[in-house]
C-alpha cells in the first residue's frame, strides 16, 4: 500500500467528485445542449483515463486511442445496424475484440522491446489502417459518410432525457473505473509498481516487478475499456463516421487533457476534461481559428506546464494546507 | 632557463565534479613538453574526471587550467580541440555507422589539422598497421583493441600537442593489452615532440612508458614524482595503490 | 515487358523520390536534435501555399514565387529551432523525444489551422510546356521526367555534401555520436540549425517536385508527415541512406499496390507492411544498429 500525506485528501476529493457529478446535469434538465456537452466531456474523461493508463502509467505511447474507440463503435454498431446482435451482445462483443487488439499491440511492442516513440509510430500506423478501411470498405461501413443506428433503450434509465442517459451510463463507467483505480493505486502493490515503471524500467525489472505482465495487462484493460466507451458512444451518438473517431477528434483532445490534467494521475483527467469542455464552448465563435488557438495552446502547456495541474496543485498550494 | 617558459599544461587548485557532487579536490599538476606523465590510482579515484575536465567536457568549479600560460578552463571543448589537446575516452565513443578512414578524417575536423591531414594519417597508419588493414571497414562492426586504436588514432589526428589517454587498456583481453601498450610506445617513439598525459589502472606498464607520474586518491593528488622505479615497492603499492 | 508497367515504376520512383527528400529531413533532424518534426509535413505546405499565394493572386513570376515559397519555409524552421523547441533542449533521453513529439505535433496543429482558414484555396500545380516526351518508342509526362531528374539530384547533392563536405562529415558525426563529434571538436549547438534549414529546403523542394505531378493541397500537410515518418522509421531512423533508399521502395510498392487492389486498400496494405518491417527490422530495412 502507498501511503502519503495526501491519501486521505485524495479520498475527499473523489467523494466530492462523485456528488458533484451525480449532481452537474440536474440544473440543466431543460437544456438538453448543456447536458449533451456534458455527457460528451464524460465520454472523453474515459478515453483520457485509458490513454492515461497505457501512457502516464505504463510509458506505453498508443497514439490510437480514437482507433480503438471507433472499432468498439463499429462492431456494435454493424452488429445492431444488420441486427446479428442485441445492444448487450454487440457492446461485448466490442469491449473483447479491442481488448484483444490492444493486448496483441502491447505484447509485440514490449516482446520487440519498441521504445516509446516506435510503439507511437506502431499504433499511429494503426490509426491510419482503421481510418483507410473504415473510409475504403463503402459497403460495410458506409465510407465518409458512416451510418445511423436506431436508438437502442436503455432499460429504467429510458425514463430519462435522452442524453442524460448516457451521461449516467457513462459517469457510471467513469466512477467504477476510477473507484477500481484508486483501490489498486492506493491499496495495492499497483501503484508501487506503476511509480517503479514511470521512473525507470530497468531498475523496476531488476527489483523484481514483472514489467511486461504490468504493461501488458494495463494494455488490455484500457483497451477493453476503450471498446467499451466507444461502443456506448456510438450509441449515444446514432451516426457512426469515421470523422467522429479521427485522430484528431479524439486523441488530440485526449492528449490535451491528459498534459492539462497531469500524466499518470486519476484527478488529471477530470480536471482536464472539464477546461477543455469550457475552453471548447467558449471559443466556438472562433470557428475553423481554434485548431489555430489550440496548437498555441498546446505548446505553451508543453513548454511550460508539462507536469499538468495537479501536479502544481500538489506542489504550489497543497503545501499551504500541511 | 626553465622556470620562464611555461609548462605546457598547467593544473592549479582544480576542483571538479559533477552537478553538486565534488569529485576533483585541489588538484595540481604540470606536463611539460614531449614528457609523458602517468596519472595512477584505484577505481573511482578521479581520473576520467581530470581528463575530462582539462579537455573542457566538464567545467572546473575552482582552480585555473593554463596551457602554454594561457588560460583554457571555461572553454567549451571544442575550443581546447583547437587549442590543442585531445582526448582518447575508455569509451571509445567513435562514429558506429562511419569507416576507419572516415573516424580518423573526421579527427582532423579543425583548421589546423585539415592541413596536415595526409601528414598525420600516415603517421596513425604506420602507428597502428592494422587501422590501415581495416580502412574501409565499420567502426561499430571492430574489435574491442581496434576500437582502442581507432580512438588513440582519431585523437592523434587533431594534430595536438597534447594527448590525454584515458584507461586504453580497460576492458581489454590479456593479449590485447599487450598490443596496446605496445602501439602506445610505437607512438611515443614516432612522435617524440607529443606530451601525453596517460591515466592507467595497470600501474607497472605505463610506469614503464612513463617520464613521471602522479597518483590521485580520492580526487587528490597523493603522490608526485618518479615512477619507474617506485612501482617495484611494496610500501608504494601498498600506501597509494591500496595493494 | 509491357509499356504500362515501366510507366508504373517510373511513377512509383517519382513519388519514391519526393518521399526520400521529405524522410531525409526528418532523419537529419532526429539525428541531430533528437526531436522527431512532427511538424515537417506543414513545412512542405508552407513552401507550396506561399509560392501558390504569390504567383496566383499577387502576379508574382513562378520561378520568384517559388524561391519566396522556400525562404517562408526557412523562417518557419528557423522559429521551430529557436523559438518552439528550445524548452526541449533542456531535457534529456526519451523525455526530450517524447516532448518534442508532442511539441511539433502542437506546432503543426497551429500551422495547420492558420494555413486553412487563412489560405483555404492556395492549391499549387506546376504545368510543363510541353506534356509529353518521347523516349524509345514511349511517351512518357514532361513533368514527371523532370519532377524525377530534379528530386534524383537533390539527393545526389545531399548526399554528396554529407560525405564529401566538412560540414556535411560534422552533420553525419553528430547523428552517429555527439560525444565523439565533440572529442574531434564538433559542437552540435552550431549545427543543429543549419540541418533545420537543410531539412526545410530538402522539404520544400519536395513540395515542388510534388506540384509537378499532382496539385498539393493547403491540407495535405500531415499526410506528408506520416508518409515521411514512415519511410523514415523503414530506412532506419538515423540512416540518411537506408531513408533514401526505404523511399524508393514504399513509392514503388505503393504505386503497383493501387493498381492492384485501389487507393484505400493499398495504403492499408502498405500500413501493414510497415508495421511487420516495424516489428522485425527496428533498426531499418538496411539493419544499421549504431
Amino acid at each position: 500500500m502507498v501511503t502519503d500525506k495526501y491519501v486521505k485528501t485524495r479520498l475527499y476529493v473523489l467523494a466530492a467528485l462523485i456528488l458533484i457529478y451525480i449532481a452537474l446535469p440536474l440544473p440543466f434538465i431543460n437544456t438538453p445542449y448543456v447536458v449533451f456537452i456534458l455527457a460528451q466531456m464524460t465520454f472523453f474523461t474515459i478515453f483520457a483515463y485509458s490513454f492515461n493508463f497505457l501512457f502516464g502509467f505504463t510509458r506505453q505511447l498508443f497514439l490510437s486511442i480514437g482507433a480503438f474507440a471507433g472499432i468498439g463503435a463499429y462492431v456494435t454498431g454493424i452488429l445492431l445496424r444488420d441486427g446479428i446482435a442485441g445492444p448487450i451482445e454487440a457492446v461485448a462483443l466490442s469491449t473483447v475484440v479491442v481488448a484483444i487488439v490492444g493486448w496483441a499491440v502491447s505484447i509485440l511492442s514490449v516482446r520487440r522491446k519498441l521504445v516509446a516513440i516506435f510503439t507511437g509510430i506502431f499504433t499511429l500506423a494503426i490509426t491510419l489502417v482503421f481510418s483507410n478501411l473504415v473510409t475504403g470498405l463503402v459497403d460495410l461501413t458506409g465510407g465518409e459518410t458512416g451510418f445511423r443506428i436506431r436508438g437502442v433503450s436503455l432499460l429504467f434509465l429510458d425514463n430519462l432525457p435522452y442524453y442524460m442517459r448516457y451521461y449516467y451510463i457513462a459517469l457510471t463507467t467513469l466512477l467504477i473505473v476510477t473507484v477500481i483505480a484508486f483501490y489498486l493505486i492506493y491499496y495495492t502493490g499497483t501503484g508501487y509498481a506503476y511509480r517503479c515503471i514511470i521512473d525507470d524500467e530497468l531498475s523496476a525489472e531488476l527489483v523484481g516487478i514483472n514489467v511486461q505482465r504490468i504493461k501488458t495487462l494495463t494494455s488490455l484493460l484500457a483497451s477493453a475499456l476503450l471498446g467499451f466507451s466507444g461502443a456506448l458512444y456510438s450509441l449515444f451518438s446514432q451516426l457512426i463516421s469515421p470523422s467522429y473517431y479521427a485522430f484528431g477528434s479524439i486523441d488530440l483532445p485526449v492528449q490535451i487533457i491528459v498534459i492539462l490534467g497531469g500524466r499518470a494521475s486519476l484527478l488529471g483527467p477530470y480536471i482536464g476534461s472539464a477546461i477543455i469542455a469550457v475552453v471548447n464552448e467558449s471559443l466556438r465563435f472562433l470557428g475553423p481559428l481554434t485548431q489555430l488557438l489550440y496548437g498555441l495552446i498546446l505548446m505553451l502547456l508543453l513548454a511550460f506546464f508539462r507536469n499538468g495541474i495537479v501536479d502544481f496543485v500538489k506542489r504550489r498550494v497543497a503545501p499551504w494546507f500541511y | 632557463m626553465r622556470e620562464k617558459l611555461p609548462s605546457l599544461l598547467q593544473l592549479e587548485g582544480l576542483d571538479s565534479g559533477y552537478g553538486d557532487i565534488q569529485i576533483l579536490w585541489n588538484v595540481s599538476l604540470t606536463v611539460e613538453k614531449g614528457e609523458v606523465v602517468a596519472v595512477l590510482g584505484p577505481n573511482g579515484a578521479g581520473k576520467t574526471t581530470l581528463l575530462k575536465t582539462i579537455a573542457g567536457i566538464i567545467k572546473p568549479k575552482k582552480g585555473r587550467i593554463l596551457l602554454e600560460g594561457k588560460r583554457i578552463d571555461g572553454k567549451p571543448p571544442e575550443k581546447i580541440v583547437e587549442e590543442g589537446v585531445a582526448l582518447a575516452l575508455a569509451e571509445k565513443e567513435l562514429f558506429p555507422l562511419m569507416t576507419v578512414h572516415e573516424n580518423l578524417i573526421l579527427g582532423a575536423f579543425n583548421k589546423r589539422a585539415r592541413q596536415k591531414l595526409d601528414e598525420n594519417l600516415e603517421i596513425v597508419y604506420s602507428i597502428f598497421p592494422k587501422l590501415k588493414e581495416r580502412a574501409s571497414q565499420k567502426a561499430g562492426t571492430m574489435s574491442g583493441g581496434e576500437q582502442q586504436m581507432l580512438a588513440i588514432g582519431r585523437a592523434l589526428m587533431t594534430d595536438s600537442k597534447l594527448l590525454l589517454l584515458d584507461e586504453p587498456s580497460t576492458g581489454l583481453a590479456p593479449l590485447l593489452v599487450k598490443t596496446i601498450f605496445q602501439a602506445m610506445r610505437k607512438l611515443m617513439e614516432t612522435k617524440k615532440e607529443l606530451s601525453i598525459l596517460l591515466v592507467e589502472q595497470r600501474t607497472v606498464q605505463s610506469a614503464q612508458l612513463s617520464d613521471r607520474g602522479y597518483v590521485l586518491s580520492n580526487g587528490r593528488i597523493v603522490y608526485e614524482g618518479d615512477i619507474k622505479e617506485a612501482v617495484y615497492s611494496k610500501s608504494f603499492l601498498r600506501r597509494y595503490m591500496g595493494m | 515487358m509491357d509499356a504500362s508497367i515501366i510507366l508504373y515504376l517510373l511513377d512509383g520512383i517519382v513519388f519514391g523520390l519526393v518521399l526520400s527528400l521529405i524522410a531525409a529531413g526528418l532523419t537529419l533532424i532526429y539525428g541531430l536534435a533528437g526531436v522527431l518534426n512532427l511538424a515537417h509535413g506543414e513545412l512542405l505546405v508552407v513552401t507550396t501555399v506561399t509560392a501558390a499565394v504569390l504567383s496566383g493572386s499577387l502576379g508574382l513570376p513562378l520561378p520568384l514565387a517559388l524561391i519566396a515559397g522556400i525562404a517562408a519555409t526557412l523562417a518557419v524552421a528557423v522559429v521551430l529551432d529557436r523559438v518552439v523547441l528550445s524548452p526541449i533542449y533542456k531535457l534529456e533521453g526519451e523525455e526530450r523525444v517524447l516532448l518534442g513529439l508532442y511539441i511539433t505535433l502542437a506546432f503543426s496543429i497551429f500551422l495547420h489551422g492558420g494555413i486553412i482558414t487563412t489560405f483555404p484555396l492556395a492549391y499549387l500545380t506546376l504545368n510543363m510546356p510541353t506534356p509529353n516526351i518521347e523516349l524509345l518508342g514511349l511517351s512518357f509526362r514532361t513533368a514527371q521526367v523532370v519532377a524525377g531528374v530534379s528530386s534524383a539530384v537533390i539527393l545526389l547533392g545531399i548526399y554528396l555534401f554529407l560525405k564529401k563536405t566538412w560540414t556535411g562529415r560534422a552533420i553525419r558525426s553528430l547523428t552517429q555520436n555527439e560525444t565523439g563529434a565533440l572529442l574531434v571538436g564538433i559542437s552540435v549547438k552550431k549545427y543543429r540549425l543549419l540541418v533545420f534549414m537543410v531539412g526545410a529546403v530538402l522539404v520544400g523542394m519536395a513540395g515542388i517536385v510534388r506540384s509537378l505531378i499532382a496539385t498539393v493541397a493547403p491540407e495535405s500537410g500531415l499526410e506528408f508527415t506520416i508518409l515521411g515518418l514512415l519511410v523514415t522509421v523503414v530506412g532506419g531512423i538515423r540512416s540518411v541512406s537506408g531513408t533514401m533508399a526505404a523511399g524508393l521502395v514504399i513509392g514503388v510498392v505503393y504505386t503497383f499496390l493501387v493498381v492492384v487492389v485501389g487507393t484505400y486498400l493499398a495504403y492499408v496494405a502498405l500500413l501493414i507492411l510497415i508495421m511487420v518491417l516495424l516489428l522485425t527490422r527496428p533498426y531499418g530495412i538496411l539493419g544499421e544498429r549504431w
